[in-house]
């Protein structure tokens, strides 16, 4: 096993090699977080071409809300373009941005989620009655990879069989095609199969009809963007965003949701025996550990703090880390599950917030609660270390999990 | 679309639509609901929901 490798000496080093893809940051990324928050208010790394680091909670949600002054057209940090179109609607702004979101809002609304939530259950017993048998498991790979693939593929009304191939078609662009692709031509040929995937669905979707349905799919085929049909080729796009912006994510949140509950024998208890608790357990959790972070690039000059931000500046928007801020969150390192204040920025704030948050909760309570109904009691392997990353999302890679009470 | 966080914490106080927002506009709060207006109140991202003490 190799050594971790070392952070930077200051901490002055450290903000200047911040990323979400530094190999020294990878393990506690949370920590040397905290420091740098309580350092100030903004600072600026000097990695991936340079960018700003916004590390408290009220600016982040400022710079959010302020969707003219800090755009989307640059999402990451650093930019690695996916399409050689705009993802739609993650990288739009103004009034197109805002006409997406009319066309894709009700796609994914509460009463969708709740349409959709008897398969999602049914698709997460299925996946943990083979964990129940086996007495063991390595949860990330078969529990926490597995449900937002499967709810994907329920929202989106694409038929189970096709798991297989979107989960693979799914991983070697993130692992292979994207990370290699130098040119367009090579981003192009990276998203192929995905886009023919999604593509095929489409069709064979418009071919069965979409009577009665629900899905988001079946909608799309129906709904209108500024008056008129969307075409095949955003709504691809819209699929392709989807999948980016929901896996990932959610599979990481589900790695720490459970990395949490297995060192904890007192909030299991609290799942097993008042399972009515579990929206306001998962909530508190979303907050405490942090996922997601994307960017944002200035279009004009604004101060902050004493700071001038200048246009065409990148910022890092540490959306998951906001949780933390004590300005906040009284006490915000110790998990609460009654805890009053509960309004993170996890799943983002303004007009970009997370169009899949519904549906992301709903699949982390079912995975919570179904999990709970057969399996009261486990425990971290021993002998076993979870792998930490902060990047894409911030999760663990593996989580090896024995069943019954620890020894 | 609306967060749901008021009515997943006071189910017994707010309803929502089905776009997940809350549209009871101004109502008198009862004393036994009173612990539970404040809960679904804090608990807004956006902080939509204003609480008046006579």
């Amino acid at each position: 096993m190799t050594e971790a490798p070392e952070a930077p000496a200051t901490l002055e080093d450290r903000i200047r090699n911040w990323s979400i893809y530094a190999p020294w940051l990878q393990r506690c990324p949370v920590e040397h977080w905290k420091d740098v928050r309580d350092h100030a208010p903004i600072v600026r790394s000097e990695q991936d071409g340079g960018f700003w680091i916004l590390t408290r909670y009220a600016d982040i949600e400022w710079a959010a809300k302020n969707p003219e002054i800090f755009s989307s057209a640059e999402l990451t940090v650093p930019h690695r373009r996916i399409f050689h179109e705009k993802l739609i609607p993650i990288q739009l702004d103004g009034m197109v941005h805002r006409k997406w979101r009319q066309t894709l809002a009700e796609l994914f609304n509460p009463s969708a989620v709740n349409h959709f939530t008897p398969l999602l259950r049914q698709a997460t017993v299925d996946a943990v009655e083979p964990i129940v048998l086996k007495g063991r498991c390595e949860l990330m790979s078969e529990y926490a990879s597995v449900l937002p693939a499967e709810a994907f593929l329920v929202a989106f009304g694409i038929g189970r069989e096709h798991l297989e191939a979107f989960v693979e078609h799914k991983n070697w662009l993130r692992r292979v095609g994207i990370p290699s692709a130098r040119t367009d031509e090579e981003l192009r040929a990276a998203n192929k199969p995905l886009w023919d995937f999604f593509g095929a669905a489409i069709d064979r979707r418009r071919a069965e009809g979409t009577d009665g349905r629900r899905d988001v799919i079946s909608r799309l085929l129906h709904a209108t963007y500024d008056g008129r049909p969307p075409t095949r080729d955003e709504m691809i796009n819209a699929l392709f965003v989807a999948m980016l912006a929901s896996l990932d994510t959610t599979t990481s949140q589900l790695g720490l949701v459970f990395r949490y509950l297995a060192s904890d024998p007192e909030a299991r208890r609290t799942v097993v025996e008042s399972p009515e608790a579990i929206p306001r357990i998962v909530e508190e959790l979303i907050r405490h550990e942090p996922v997601s972070t994307t960017g944002r690039v200035l279009t004009q000059d604004v101060e902050r703090h004493g700071i001038t931000l200048r246009k065409g500046d990148r910022v890092l928007m540490s959306w998951g880390m906001a949780g933390l801020d004590p300005d906040v969150f009284a006490d915000p390192d110790r998990i609460d599950f009654d805890r009053d204040v509960t309004r993170h920025l996890a799943f983002g704030a303004g007009p970009h917030r997370c169009l899949g948050m519904h549906l992301a909760r709903r699949i982390i309570q079912v995975a919570v609660q179904v999990w709970h109904e057969r399996i009261p009691d486990y425990h971290l392997t021993p002998g076993t270390e979870p792998t930490r990353h902060y990047s894409p999302a911030l999760g663990v890679l593996d989580l090896d999990i024995t069943i019954g009470p620890a020894a | 679309m609306g967060h749901t966080m008021c009515q997943a914490r006071a189910a017994e106080v707010y309803r929502i639509t089905d776009e997940g927002f809350n549209e009871m506009g101004e109502f008198e709060v009862p004393d036994e609901l009173r612990d539970a207006v404040r809960r679904g109140a804090v608990a807004c991202p956006e902080r939509a929901i204003l609480i008046l003490e006579d």
